[in-house]
């Protein structure tokens, strides 16, 4: 019909893989030109590194008046991630607005349009905002370590990366954040609203691990082991929870996590309206 | 090609189109009318995959829109000029856009000259205007140099420069053989892009016809005369030439004869009238009557369904 006047170049038709390609380097595209983008990995790096090694000075600072015992009790691995339980709902808000913000301006409907395979846009996004946040996130997490432990040095207990599951903990932190981007991408698109999926998200890593600390044995423990931000405590501490699940356990459920919420995030967009 | 086809879609228990069913074919403007809330954004989202219908389907080209690659070959579509992040730039959205559809990237700066956005297209989208968002949302629809191009009231905003480029961009566009759908409440403006019209109201089917033909129907004068000898006066106005149409209350609708030769012929034949007027319906109001009528052939029971996740 209109094949008489064509101006568009049609690149060569391609299989799937570079279909999907394509999405991806569109949702880049989109990702790239929003200046959130840069403020929220930014955030994250500045509070990630900056906390911990905040946390890093305030303890080797009061090191010399500490009693034995709290020196003991004094974990120094998992101390150097501390900026990053702020850093992961800065993180966690860029993956909700990954998908909340085409909701909230009407974006989305744009994008359906040209790329009816909803689960597959969604893929395309969780794939960027997770390869994005796990770069960043293990740069700052090794970052962070180097300045943290580099200013716990008086203490006498700092670590270096060599020593006995530093650098899991690093790692861990790294793809801890990547999990919760893509929890904040499931939860924008399950809730589609900003304040919601940020609130949720909060609620979820935040404000749960406090309640059902509080709750009486053993379901303090029963119920809190399967929290993420407990999960991740395992996967950073010298000396893990044993009531808590093992490091390899904990590992496997949080990968769970946003393979289980991305699953129900992409069935309900397969279902409603756009 | 545009075919719905018996589409039926509630939102709760509010029945937003009701078993509509039309073709929208190739080589013309076909405007899409109704007043506001009659059904119009609804249909445009079913036949794009957005909204699933309830009942009935729309394909495109012969196809269900959700089942297309890379669509934006074969359809485009203007949906709502504000859907577009506000804190992105007029060509990072084109670029995704093309991305995703491959399409070359010449493409975007080459259309952004067309609707004349060049000057702003890496401002970002929020301090636009309205009529720069619909320029730019057209741009979007146009991207893939699609056969089939649907616009939701895409004038909104416009200056009347931007109406009149609109317009001649569309019949361009249909004198190239695509199939064009516009969206619109305003039947003035339709009246001068669209060559077809579907008229909808409350949901529901009142019009698929000519541009001209509907005018004609809905607005040409025509006389009312109305007699108790109706039947006998209607032999004499048909050998006549007339065309007659019997209106609810007994009257006579009466085209194709001037107003005094109806009166002569009624006085030759010695028949009694009680009434005898012209009758000039304007474009709008021939409208309104015909979705005023919608509104009334509705039916009034409409049974209660459990509300339904949206």
């Amino acid at each position: 019909m209109a094949a008489t006047i064509t101006t568009v170049t049609r690149l060569t038709a391609a299989g799937p893989l570079a279909w999907f390609r394509d999405l991806i380097r569109a949702e880049t595209v989109k990702f790239r030109a929003t200046r959130s983008t840069y403020y929220a990995l930014l955030a994250l790096v500045v509070v990630g590194i900056g906390v911990s090694a905040l946390v890093g000075q305030a303890m080797a600072a009061r090191w010399p008046h500490l009693s034995p015992l709290n020196r003991a009790s004094f974990d120094p691995l998992s101390s150097t991630f501390r900026g990053f339980e702020i850093g992961q709902l800065i993180i966690g808000s860029l993956g909700v607005l990954m998908i909340s913000s085409e909701y909230s301006s009407g974006l989305i409907r744009t994008t359906f349009a040209a790329i009816p395979q909803r689960r597959s846009v969604l893929m395309a996004k969780a794939v960027v905002i997770g390869v994005t946040s796990l770069i960043v996130g293990e740069a700052a997490a090794f970052a962070g370590f180097l300045v943290s432990q580099d200013l716990l040095g008086p203490t006498g207990v700092s670590l270096s990366i060599s020593s006995p599951h530093a650098l899991p903990a690093v790692a861990s932190t790294g793809l801890y954040l990547a999990v919760i981007a893509l929890l904040g991408l499931a939860l924008g698109a399950l809730i589609r609203h900003t304040p919601g999926a940020v609130v949720a998200l909060f609620a979820l890593v935040f404000v749960l691990p406090g309640v059902i600390s509080a709750l009486p044995a053993p379901w303090d423990t029963r119920i809190g082991k399967w929290l993420p931000d407990n999960l991740a405590g395992q996967l950073v501490s010298l000396a893990p929870n044993p009531d808590y699940l093992s490091r390899t356990s904990s590992l496997i459920v949080l990968l769970a996590y946003p393979v289980v919420l991305l699953t129900a995030a992409a069935w309900r967009l397969g279902r409603s309206d756009a | 090609m545009i075919e719905v086809s018996d589409i039926t879609k509630r939102y709760g228990t509010a029945l937003a189109v009701d078993a509509l069913t039309f073709t929208v074919r190739p080589g013309h403007v076909t405007g899409f009318l109704g007043p506001n809330g009659a059904g119009k954004s609804t249909t445009l989202r079913v036949i794009l995959g957005l909204d699933r219908p309830d009942r009935g389907e729309a394909t495109v080209a012969g196809r269900r829109f959700g089942t297309l690659i890379r669509p934006l070959h074969e359809v485009g579509a203007l949906l709502d000029a504000g859907a577009v992040h506000p804190g992105r730039s007029a060509d990072a959205h084109l670029r995704s856009l093309a991305r995703a559809n491959r399409i070359g990237p010449r493409r975007v700066p080459d259309l952004l000259e067309q609707v004349g956005l060049e000057q702003v297209a890496k401002r970002r989208v929020g301090g636009y205007s309205l009529g720069m968002k619909q320029r730019l949302g057209i741009a979007a629809a146009l991207l893939g140099d699609p056969a089939v191009l649907l616009f939701d009231e895409p004038v909104n905003g416009l200056d009347p420069e931007g109406v009149r480029w609109l317009r001649e961009l569309l019949q361009s566009l249909a004198a190239e053989g695509r199939t064009i759908l516009v969206s619109s409440h305003l039947l003035s403006e339709m009246a001068q892009t669209a060559d077809r019209l579907v008229v909808i109201g409350r949901g529901r089917l009142i019009a698929d016809t000519t541009t001209g033909e509907f005018i004609a129907s809905g607005s040409a004068s025509r006389i009312v005369v109305r007699s108790p000898y109706a039947g006998e006066l209607a032999r004499i106005l048909i050998d006549r030439g007339a065309d007659i149409e019997a209106l609810d209350d007994g009257a006579l609708a009466v085209t194709g004869l001037p107003i005094d030769r109806v009166g002569h012929l009624a006085a030759a034949a010695g028949l009694e009238l009680h009434e005898l007027r012209g009758d000039h319906a304007s474009l709008e109001e021939a409208f309104m009557q015909l979705t005023a009528d919608a509104v009334e052939y509705r039916s009034p029971h409409e049974e209660p369904v459990p509300a339904k996740e949206r």
